[in-house]
């Protein structure tokens, strides 16, 4: 069954994941993005930068995905050293 | 031989004995938090923590990671490592499930420290200790 996507958050991970190829083909690696509902709403060359911008459009950063462009973000991984067999 | 000035050495500890290294989160308004933290090395993810520090220190979101413990949500955050001169916004992720896995080690630990942050410097250990110190000239 497919799982109801719960929050904006949620919404702003599928859409990365389906604008990645998109952003790493149009940003310069590195290039800091901010995601909300979906959508990109600013960019900048550096974390702060990127902050500042999103508050200037009344906005707050930490409810936003923040990612850089030409950087992998692994969708799955295991922690080896931990027991997680439970 | 002389020691480098700065550096973070702690004995191991735990059951079974584990490395570890404090580590700061630093939020707005001065906000700090000094967490122990388990160090693993086989980690590949620079830190794991409660979804309680994570909600208190997060700077933004980032994208999540499917783990065998289940969804780690992701987040920036500002850290400092004593002893290291180190500072900077690094790629955190929560997951109240790997801490109470750490926890079972020792109740101090607060989560994993991994390899990206650990090789921000030399980390090293010996029969008693863990250390990491500032990187060389390599």
């Amino acid at each position: 069954m497919r799982k109801k996507m719960n929050s904006t958050a949620d919404q702003n991970q599928v859409a990365f994941r389906k604008m990645k190829a998109m952003i790493d083909g149009t940003y310069p690696k590195g290039r800091f993005l901010a995601m909300e509902r979906g959508q990109i709403v600013a960019d900048a060359p550096s974390f702060d930068e990127l902050a500042t911008r999103v508050r200037s459009q009344g906005k707050n950063p930490k409810e936003m995905l923040i990612v850089q462009a030409g950087v992998e973000y692994t969708e799955t991984g295991i922690i080896l050293a931990q027991d997680g067999s439970r | 031989m002389t020691r480098p000035k700065s550096n973070q050495r702690n004995p191991y500890k735990g059951s079974p004995p584990r490395p570890w290294l404090r580590l700061r989160l630093l939020g707005e308004n001065g906000l700090i938090r000094e967490l122990q933290l388990l160090a693993d090395t086989g980690n590949p993810y620079p830190l794991i923590n409660s979804s309680a520090n994570m909600a208190r220190f997060k700077q933004g979101f980032s994208p999540d990671i499917e783990t065998n413990f289940g969804r780690m949500k992701g987040g920036w955050i500002r850290v400092a490592i004593p002893g290291l001169d180190f500072g900077g916004r690094v790629l955190g992720y929560a997951s109240d499930a790997i801490v109470a896995s750490a926890m079972r080690s020792h109740s101090g630990f607060e989560g994993l420290i991994g390899l990206p942050l650990l090789r921000k410097g030399e980390y090293g250990g010996n029969a008693r200790w863990f250390w990491l110190r500032p990187p060389g000239r390599t």
